[in-house]
């Protein structure tokens, strides 16, 4: 398992819980999933895709039951490093309101930086859907975020 | 190429593709005039910009190296299940419970199942518990069995052939049954205890009578018996002279007793009992015993005065053949 697909993993559900310890419980599950599935798997292909795939299968777990008690992990503070200027308030409304696959799309599109394409296989839709979710759940954020962008001045 | 013109909506919905640099020349000249146009189409593509922004700003945040570790760290469900199972994580007062019920579940297999193992081959107990309770019903062979008394069997041999009749088998069958009775297990014998129900006339009539002369009527009752159909039931022959009387051991049709009766009251009168007997006649026949005895005038004869029952049950006239004895092998002779 390569660094980066662990923060890719780790990222994605701090993005969409802002729970550092759920975070860490799911990513924890997900990439053993992503490992049981990578040796199941019989092309060497991308693994974006199943990266895709297993944390939409842990998130779709952790967000039924999202009271879990999430004590078990003793947590560093600096585990996600946060920007002192940024304001989360913008990205923890739209995570709140919105339909989850339009910041779903949004988390692994534009903040993973994951293709369409990988998208899309992943979650077994066609890179059209993908693409429409990105651009209105954008849409959508920018209408949240104030004007002077979600920086402190 | 021809040139597109696409609808307000339109340009909306390929706003993020415009942006992200994703459409075709043609599209994307298509929504650079709808841009120019429509201020809603401006303000959508502001939205977007922002948004595209604040996701930008938001890539900042990262994952520290403490955390990647701790993730690669994390056991696996499988290793926390086993780490939870290690015998050293439980209570120690569980630990002495699991430890107490292994010794006690040791301890009574120990007991219950070394003796069988010592055993070996012997499981024959099992099977003649299993033949304990395989009673079958009682057969004509057990009826007969039980009908016979066990004093009588060791005259079952020497059968007169004479009397044997060829029709007759039932006879060989019950002395069969009879020796191989010890060949089965013992608890075959135990319907015996339950009689089958009897079948014809199981009792017998004895009779006395007195008359003057002995002599001259016994050839005459003889006669009388044999004309009815009447046959000797024991070995003697119908009027065997005794000390003091004569003895008819006989049996009839039952539909000529009437006639019988009414011929001997002709000579005497003569009393009649009938008495139950272990000896079963078939239907249809009935057996007499009867005794005529001298008349004396001075009145000293009276019943069993010379013993008839004695020469019935083998008492002072043992010498004469019973009539059980004589038959308890061959009943059809009655």
């Amino acid at each position: 398992m390569k660094e980066a697909q662990i923060r890719s993993v780790a990222l994605f559900f701090f993005y969409t819980f802002l729970d550092k310890s759920l975070a860490l419980k799911a990513s924890v599950e997900a990439l053993g999933l992503y490992d049981k599935r990578l040796k199941r798997r019989e092309t060497h292909g991308p693994t974006e895709p199943l990266l895709v795939y297993s944390t939409y299968k842990v998130w779709k777990k952790y967000s039924k039951k999202r009271n879990i008690k999430t004590t078990d992990f003793d947590l560093l503070a600096e585990g996600w490093i946060i920007p002192p200027t940024l304001k989360l308030e913008p990205w923890r409304e739209f995570v709140k309101d919105i339909d989850p696959q339009l910041y779903l799309a949004v988390i692994w599109s534009q903040l993973l930086n994951f293709s369409d394409k990988d998208i899309s296989e992943g979650l077994g839709v066609t890179e059209g859907s993908i693409r429409y979710r990105v651009g209105k759940g954008l849409k959508i954020l920018g209408e949240i975020v104030p004007p002077g962008g979600g920086f402190d001045a | 190429m021809r040139k597109r013109n696409l609808s307000e909506f339109m340009c909306i919905e390929m706003l993020y593709d415009y942006k992200s640099g994703k459409l075709d020349p043609l599209r994307h000249q298509a929504v650079e005039e709808g841009l120019q146009s429509s201020p809603r189409v401006r303000e959508e593509l502001k939205k977007l910009s922002i948004g595209i922004s604040y996701c930008d700003k938001l890539k900042n945040i990262s994952v520290s190296e403490p955390l990647v570790d701790l993730i690669l760290d994390q056991p696996k469900p499988t290793e926390k299940v086993f780490s939870k199972l290690k015998w050293n994580s439980f209570p120690q007062p569980v630990r002495w419970a699991l430890e107490a019920v292994v010794v006690a579940v040791a301890i009574a297999l120990f007991v219950t199942q070394i003796p069988n193992l010592f055993k070996g081959e012997q499981t024959e107990p099992d099977s003649m518990l299993v033949k304990k309770f395989d009673i079958k019903p009682p057969g004509p062979e057990m009826v007969a069995e039980t009908e016979i008394p066990p004093l009588l069997k060791p005259s079952i041999e020497p059968i007169n052939p004479e009397r044997i009749k060829p029709a007759d088998t039932k006879p060989t069958e019950v002395a069969a049954v009879a020796t191989q009775t010890p060949a089965a297990t013992p608890v075959v014998t135990v319907p015996a205890a339950k009689p089958a129900p009897k079948k014809g006339n199981a009792y017998v009539y004895r009779m006395t009578m007195y008359v003057e002369d002995v002599d001259t009527v016994t050839p005459e009752i003889a006669a009388l018996i044999s004309g009815l159909g009447g046959e000797k039931a024991g070995e003697v022959e119908l009027g065997w002279r005794r000390k003091g009387g004569s003895y008819f051991h006989f049996s009839v049709p039952q539909n000529n007793s009437g006639t019988l009766q009414d011929g001997l009251k002709k000579y005497a009168p003569f009393n009649i009992i009938k008495s139950s007997h272990p000896r079963i006649m078939p239907e249809g026949i009935e057996r007499y015993i009867l005794w005529v005895e001298k008349k004396n005038i001075g009145g000293a004869a009276g019943p069993g005065s010379s013993g008839m029952e004695d020469s019935e049950e083998g008492g002072e006239g043992s010498a004469v053949p019973a009539e059980d004895s004589s038959q308890g092998a061959t009943p059809e002779n009655n």
